[in-house]
């Protein structure tokens, strides 16, 4: 081989041995930044008519299984119902091709309020592409339907080298905080106490780097154990018209990592929205 | 006129000269698309938002791993041509009028090393990127055997 390929392949080989080096030893921050737990689009369900109001009532989906419920329905006077009955509420699914339904047993009274709690999950459900409410009675007949609206919520996240927060989304006027996940699991056991506050910036106009000039939306204390890498939905219900758009607000959470001697390790994240669908 | 062809043709002349950085740059995002946008299960074009817009150590990782990807083809490139400079273990034959020679013994490898790297444990990531960097390099050398008939 002539002189000027050897120095050429030695100088190549050289820094391709440099390169797989660093590879190798950012690998394993690469895949925890890159490949996070998988997050899909989630949706509030609403229904807002004479006959019914729906709110709260959430649809998100942990990789292939959708989860529904959390939220309240009020039913008013509806033709066909009568007081005392026990009927079906129904959430039809369609995923565009098969219906999936999710029932509510209750019984019936005009101007009453009914929690809805978490449903079944819906297995194999890849996409939702439209949701009916329906009332039924025992004998299975449709005495009322309506279509319900599906707002999309954003998937937010933020991060720096070592922590995460994954799988938390926001509406205008709700917010799924996710959870904190990290590489570094030492920090459990050296600090055994975890707060999480949540915040968004009170004057856009102000100074970002003044703590005072923050508002705590939502304030999280426990054990390091149950809130480090472990999936923990809390959320928060925001009061939009006092407060305006959550949307709007330059999000972001204060981690205070703390031991019983008094010793704290604290650090903050800015929340940005999550690119990618 | 001479002087705007002209002019065209070194812009063009830039791009030939950057073909292999081009081109392994396509390779190395096609890997990382595929790999995210299986993983999430979302489009290919969402995949390369993820890559470049979301954390600065995936864009990181992307550059170092199109670096990687350029010097590993330039040492090929290098080892290929000295070896064809050395007439090693060639088959011959003749088509359309023009003899053409292969170097069988760097297709085998080019193909053999990755099939063999497939059955290491590797992240899949690097699956895919060695499985496209091999195709490519494949491709670059039946190129060459073109190139090089008489």
């Amino acid at each position: 081989m002539k002189k000027r390929h050897q120095s050429n392949l030695l100088m190549t080989l050289l820094c391709a041995v440099i390169v797989s080096v660093s590879l190798y030893f950012l690998y394993d921050t690469f895949y925890f930044q890159t490949y996070g737990n998988r997050t899909y689009y989630d949706y509030l369900l609403s229904i807002d008519s004479k006959e019914c109001q729906l709110s709260d009532f959430k649809l998100f989906k942990d990789q292939s299984n959708y989860y529904c419920g959390d939220g309240t329905i009020t039913l008013n006077v509806i033709d066909g119902l009568q007081s005392g009955q026990e009927y079906t509420l129904s959430f039809i699914l369609n995923d565009g091709e098969k219906n999936y339904p999710v029932n509510y047993s209750i019984v019936y009274q005009a101007n009453t309020t009914h929690n809805l709690e978490n449903n079944d999950s819906r297995k194999n459900l890849k996409k939702i592409d439209h949701i009916r409410f329906e009332i039924s009675d025992q004998d299975e007949q449709v005495i009322y339907s309506k279509k319900v609206k599906m707002h999309a919520v954003q998937a937010i996240y933020c991060f720096n080298k070592e922590y995460r927060i994954e799988n938390a989304c926001i509406s205008d006027d709700y917010m799924r905080l996710g959870y904190l996940t990290t590489t570094n699991q030492e920090i459990i056991t050296k600090y055994p106490h975890i707060s999480l506050e949540y915040r968004y910036l009170k004057d856009e106009n102000g100074d970002e780097e003044d703590d005072n000039n923050y508002i705590v939306f939502k304030k999280i204390s426990g054990l390091s154990k149950d809130y480090v890498n472990v999936a923990n939905y809390e959320t928060y219900d925001h009061d939009k018209e006092n407060r305006g758009s959550l949307l709007d607000k330059k999000l972001s959470v204060v981690v205070i990592f703390s031991d019983d001697q008094g010793e704290s390790f604290t650090f903050k994240m800015n929340f940005t929205h999550e690119e990618g669908e | 006129m001479n002087q705007y062809l002209l002019k065209i043709k070194k812009d063009f002349a830039v791009i030939y000269w950057a073909r292999n950085g081009i081109i392994t740059f396509i390779v190395t995002l096609l890997t990382f698309g595929i790999d995210i946008s299986d993983y999430y299960d979302i489009s290919f074009l969402g995949s390369i938002r993820r890559i470049f817009l979301n954390s600065i150590y995936t864009s990181m990782y992307f550059f170092l791993v199109w670096i990687l990807n350029y010097l590993l083809f330039e040492i090929y490139k290098i080892v290929t041509d000295w070896y064809d400079e050395t007439h090693h273990t060639t088959i011959r034959f003749m088509f359309k009028e023009h003899d053409y020679s292969i170097h069988w013994l760097v297709f085998v490898i080019t193909i053999l090393l990755p099939v063999i790297v497939m059955y290491l444990p590797l992240p899949r990531l690097f699956q895919y990127d060695i499985a496209m960097m091999s195709v490519f390099m494949i491709l670059r050398s039946v190129k060459q055997i073109y190139k090089n008939r008489l």
